[in-house]
């Protein structure tokens, strides 16, 4: 019997049972493809804004992904074969190749005793997800023929979620000392646990599609500046996690300067005040910073800090240089694009 | 003697009255028939969502001249030393300053009514339970704690680390008829469509359902009798039960269950509120 998921939820709606032995589960959204067989078992995991709870349904108890907000349900398959690439690959994958996700497991591991003896069950593992309707993605065109003319909404909503491990933030440096760099978070750049990987589209968000021309993976900005109070999220990047390689020779002082807006990955959630923030990638760093000196106007001296000067742009991985008077200070630089 | 109406209290000597000509008939029929419709025995509810542009969600809600606004805030920086595994919820009640709140009386023998107590005022409907006249800090202490306990078990609060959550209630204006728990389960009802707006994880979308003895003709010999219950999902989870009696008889188990009714049916009206919106907006 083929499950039926609801396209649009409330919160504590009931979406999918955690498993089931159907043969083609019913997607609402168009991110995924189906491609199971009589004989495979489906596996459902909570992405974000879902979580699993018991509901119960004429006496028995059943495992269900239920939604936790109101929005969009969308269902999209997990290639765990590459697990070790980036995620927008591994959709792109998912999506090209129609038996990418299909996985030997075992039926012990998987809880079901109803097979003894140790014989191999395919199982697809599909992640749902609710897209929050206050999510910038939320209006989003599912099916689009030309993804360059997808509009990607503007950051305009709130954030109703806090920055958490692996994510890619932006932050502004507030202040720097010779052993930590001070930060104030700005944005989430993608809430994705991709890692290194997930922070390759450009800052104002991406679109990929497969060859159907569906939209495969988003980065969307998202707004972490509350509307009244105006206080962010602060953070800190050690010395030690400014770059990879002679992290004991480390100036934080020709890395950053206050004003600068930096790149950079949550590694841990830190103490009561600041998140602990790391640049030691190739992709993270400065991205956009003010000279000290040779600027236009307020604060152009040195004393003025890098928020009054002009413009500058990388010129490697450690150099920047200001456009109009060449100009070169000493950055932690991102890689561009 | 001077019998001169110096002051003229009473009239000219030779005015006459004004007689007013009598309704006829059919005059009172009419208007008749016109108070039984503009009073019906269950008013409705206009709720609107989304009201606050700054919050992050919010609600306005109006049920028979009364309004209450309630805007959610979060989840924010919540700055302390010790390092918080969830977030931290605050909830503000502030009535507005020219609502009378004398007729909202609370009664002894509430569970919850740990307030400080100023006097006792007003007629008592039984023997054993006594009307306590309480001050607008305490009502909104009481609120304020009430939902406290409503809330904290149904937002996911552990979703939201380090942070802090805000909800901000106010009481516009008040029906002096309505009753204290009758205008709480207009506030838990208001709270619940804000958090549903305002997209924070949630176990469920919750609903209040309200019941009051006069209101369905059944007149004990105790009195009125006022119950509410808030309820967290189809699985019959119960957030949290506001009621006014002595004893737990069968009019308590009555009421609990029209209780019941009254929420599942709200919630049902709110469900297809909220999916008619956004399949609307997303198409």
């Amino acid at each position: 019997m083929a499950v039926k998921v609801p396209k649009y939820v409330i919160p504590g709606q009931p979406i999918v049972p955690i498993l089931s032995t159907s043969s083609t589960p019913s997607t609402p959204s168009t991110s995924s493809t189906s491609s199971t067989s009589s004989t495979t078992k489906i596996q459902y995991e909570p992405g974000k804004n879902c979580r699993i709870d018991t509901v119960k349904h004429k006496g028995t108890n059943i495992p269900c992904i239920v939604s936790s907000v109101l929005g969009r349900v969308t269902i999209s398959k997990v290639d765990l074969s590459s697990s070790s690439s980036s995620s927008s690959s591994a959709a792109a994958a998912a999506a090209t190749s129609e038996n990418n996700g299909k996985d030997k497991y075992n039926d012990v591991s998987m809880g079901d005793t109803g097979n003894p003896g140790g014989e191999n069950v395919d199982v697809d593992v599909y992640q749902v997800t609710v897209v929050s309707k206050n999510d910038p993605s939320f209006n989003v065109v599912e099916n689009v023929e030309n993804v360059e003319n997808v509009d990607v909404p503007e950051p305009t909503k709130f954030s109703m979620s806090t920055p958490s491990e692996h994510d890619i933030v932006l932050a502004r440096v507030t202040k720097i000392t010779t052993s930590r760099i001070h930060v104030e978070i700005l944005i989430i750049e993608s809430h994705s646990s991709s890692g290194s990987t997930g922070s390759t589209g450009t800052v104002g968000g991406s679109t990929a599609a497969d060859d159907d021309g569906k939209i495969q993976t988003r980065k969307l900005m998202t707004n972490l500046i509350p509307a009244e109070s105006g206080e962010t999220f602060r953070g800190i990047i050690r010395s030690q996690d400014i770059r990879s390689t002679n992290r004991d020779t480390v100036q934080t002082w020709n890395c950053f300067q206050p004003g600068d807006i930096i790149k950079a990955e949550v590694i841990s959630l830190g103490d009561g005040v600041n998140y602990y923030l790391s640049t030691a990638k190739d992709e993270l760093g400065v991205i956009m910073a003010r000279s000290a000196v040779g600027g236009v106007g307020v604060g152009g001296g040195a004393s003025g800090g890098s928020q009054g000067g002009e413009l500058m742009c990388a010129v490697d991985w450690e150099h920047m240089v200001g456009l109009n008077s060449g100009v070169i200070e000493p950055r932690k630089c991102a890689k561009p694009l | 003697m001077n019998v001169i109406d110096r002051r003229r209290n009473l009239g000219p000597a030779d005015a006459q009255p004004l007689v007013f000509a009598a309704p006829t008939k059919q005059q009172t029929q009419s208007k008749n028939n016109k108070t039984s419709k503009e009073e019906p025995t269950s008013k409705k509810v206009f709720i609107e969502t989304g009201t606050i542009k700054t919050s992050n969600g919010s609600a306005y809600l109006e049920h028979d001249k009364t309004i209450i606004m309630c805007s959610i805030y979060g989840p924010r920086p919540n700055f302390t030393r010790s390092f918080n595994d969830q977030a931290t919820m605050k909830i503000g009640v502030s009535f507005a300053n020219f609502i009378p709140v004398e007729n909202l009386s609370i009664k002894s023998t509430n569970s919850i009514n740990n307030v400080n107590n100023n006097g006792e005022a007003g007629a008592t409907t039984s023997a054993e339970s006594q009307s306590l006249e309480v001050s607008r800090n305490e009502l909104e202490q009481l609120i304020q704690q009430f939902c406290f306990t409503n809330y904290q078990n149904l937002i996911l609060l552990q979703n939201y680390p380090k942070s802090s959550l805000e909800i901000m209630i106010q009481v516009v204006s008040l029906n002096s008829q309505h009753s204290f728990i009758q205008l709480l389960s207009d506030i838990l009802n208001c709270v619940n469509v804000a958090l549903v707006d305002s997209g924070l994880q949630c176990k469920s979308m919750a609903s209040c359902g309200y019941f009051k003895s006069s209101q369905s003709k059944e007149q004990s010999s105790k009195g009125d009798v006022e119950l509410l219950v808030n309820m967290a999902s189809d699985q019959n989870e119960i957030l949290g039960v506001y009621c006014d009696l002595n004893d737990y008889d069968e009019q308590f188990k009555k009421g609990f269950e029209q209780c019941v009714e009254n929420a599942k049916e709200f919630k049902t009206e709110l469900a297809a509120y909220f999916l008619g919106c956004i399949a609307g907006s997303n198409q």
